[in-house]
């Protein structure tokens, strides 16, 4: 199998899944032994197999933060069976769909919300057993547009999540509505963050602070914090002791240092997988993790088994 | 498949609680994941305004290292930046030299950064030029460098376009309108990033002018090398990238 393997062109989507096969064995301790002796970063194969080893150990993925569909791009269905072969090769066996959420702004109105919700749901049915969508929100638009949207797409349509992106920032008293609505529908929320050291946008972009007193002043809503990179080292640090916050890892460059950063402080049951593709690569976020300097038990987690639990997918 | 590093830092880096980065830990990454060659600078020349000392080191400690080139880096800025390529030019194994603008707080299309390139052609040394190291959305707060401006880097390559310039950490809208604008360079990868980025920029430029740089210890060295051994595009259009254009625009 290995000697096939090597033959073949690497970039085709059997290597992954023969790297699949052998993830299995590895799991159910067939050929563990050897592999794990063998030392993986000396292995034979070279690199290719260490991608795949180190993914067998973590393997399968769930992603939490992606745009199918991004500034009108990607909307074809031929489109969407490319990014779920794409994704699939790299291991990736769940989605979350967030939407357009940039295509009219950084504050759209209700019909333009209604649309971006509509394309997610139509990306949802194309693959059904790969993505999962999740409902955005202007919250700045009122009570009733919020849950009129909250209760078609997640009461009705199975949506899994509320996203909200720059419409507001995370302390403005608009977040209430949504907070409950997430409650009542025991769906978590999503929320854009970045750091705004720099950026100084802070009455509608959300500081890691105030992602993390939303979270605060609604415990019993379980929050995702977007962007660890974006969050940085700050940010970590706000999150902490906060029982319904998880942060992602999408978003920003591969920066080394702030996922092992993350687990080290928050745990790895509150880091979350997540690309932001296509802004990023997938696997390059990926590799983000998978090169990150923690336990394989904490990429599982990481990778897997946190986003699985907050999606209810197990 | 190997891989030539064109964008390797060694040093400790105060910003970030990065692992120890010391030239035994940066080879051992290397050989890990097959970077045969790494041209590599030295964090020292980023916060100085001399870069001459951490130069001498990078020399020393690099001295007896198989896979890794001195890249010494080069101020425009300072008076005595003549004398100073006066040296790195005398050291045999100078293949190239960095230019890091934004810390260094000169123009690109300044005079003396004209003058500079001018005199790095005519012996015969590449240019490279690094944009930025760290994303400056969040850059630490102690940090207010800007990457270059566009229309800095379009006066760049009037002058330097004729030494096909290795320009380091630039996104990809950013190349993308740089190569609108008809100069020749060449470009790293280091920060630019999109879904299947090597597909993404094969769009508007040529894959013999992309070249692997890992911006490693700052980035993910695996999430790098991913980037490339894991695109769509055909083997031997990422082995180009990965290190046969280095190989030609080095000479290694």
């Amino acid at each position: 199998m290995l000697l096939a393997c090597r033959k073949s062109d690497e970039s085709k989507l059997g290597w992954i899944g023969v790297y699949g096969k052998l993830a299995v064995n590895l799991r159910l301790g067939a050929v563990s032994t050897s592999i794990r002796g063998s030392r993986p970063d000396r292995f034979a194969l070279g690199p290719e197999l260490i991608f795949a080893i180190e993914l067998s150990y973590a393997s399968p993925i769930i992603d939490i933060h992606s745009h199918p569909v991004f500034m009108g791009e990607g909307r074809k269905r031929s489109e969407v069976n490319r990014w779920v072969a794409r994704a699939r090769r790299f291991g990736i066996e769940a989605m979350v769909a967030l939407g357009d959420v940039l295509v009219h702004g950084d504050r759209p109105d209700a019909n333009q919300i209604r649309k971006i919700n509509e394309e997610t749901a139509r990306i949802v049915s194309w693959a059904p057993e790969f993505f999962h969508g999740f409902c955005y929100l202007n919250p700045t638009l009122g009570e009733r547009a919020v849950l009129s949207e909250v209760d078609r797409w997640v009461g009705q349509s199975g949506f899994k999540g509320l996203k909200l992106e720059i419409a507001n920032n995370a302390r403005d008293r608009c977040m209430a509505p949504v907070m409950r609505a997430a409650e009542s529908h025991d769906v978590p929320v999503l929320q854009h963050t970045w750091s705004m050291t720099k950026i100084r946008k802070r009455s509608q972009h959300s500081d890691p602070e105030d992602t993390c007193l939303l979270a605060r002043r609604f415990p019993n809503t379980r929050v995702i914090m977007a962007h660890l990179t974006g969050c940085g080292y700050r940010g970590v640090l706000a999150a902490r002791g906060i029982d319904n916050l998880w942060v992602d890892t999408s978003g920003g460059t591969p920066e080394a240092g702030i996922v092992e950063y993350a687990v080290s402080n928050l745990g790895a049951k509150r880091v979350l997988y997540g690309s932001d593709a296509p802004i990023r690569d997938l696997p390059v976020a990926i590799g983000q993790v998978a090169g990150a300097q923690l336990r394989m038990s904490d990429k599982q987690a990481v990778f897997y088994e946190n986003a699985a639990a907050l999606l209810k997918l197990v | 498949m190997k891989f030539i590093d064109t964008n390797l830092w060694i040093g400790n880096w105060p910003f970030a609680p990065l692992s120890r980065n010391e030239v035994k830990e940066v080879s051992r990454r290397l050989s890990r994941f097959d970077i045969d060659t790494a041209f590599v600078s030295t964090f020292e020349c980023v916060f100085q305004v001399d870069p001459m000392p951490g130069n001498r080191s990078l020399r020393k400690t690099v001295a007896r290292r198989r896979r890794l080139r001195a890249l010494p880096v080069l101020n425009p800025g300072v008076a005595a930046w003549r004398d100073h390529l006066d040296e790195l030019a005398d050291w045999p194994e100078t293949k190239a030299i960095r230019l890091l603008p934004g810390y260094h707080g000169y123009r690109l299309d300044s005079r003396s950064t004209r003058a500079c390139v001018e005199a790095l052609q005519s012996r015969g040394i590449r240019v490279l030029a690094t944009a930025r190291l760290i994303d400056e959305r969040h850059e630490h707060r102690a940090v207010t460098v800007k990457p270059p401006a566009l229309g800095q880097w379009e006066g760049f390559l009037e002058f330097a376009s004729s030494a096909n310039p290795l320009i380091q950490g630039l996104s990809v809208h950013e190349l993308r309108a740089l190569s609108e604008f008809g100069r020749r360079f060449s470009a790293d990868i280091s920060f630019a990033e999109w879904e299947d980025t090597l597909r993404v920029l094969k769009g508007f430029m040529s894959t013999t002018r992309i070249m692997f740089g890992s911006l490693s210890p700052l980035q993910v060295l695996q999430a790098q090398i991913d980037k490339i051994r894991l695109s769509s595009l055909a083997l031997n259009q990422r082995e180009k990238v990965a290190n046969l254009n280095a190989v030609k625009y080095f000479g290694v």
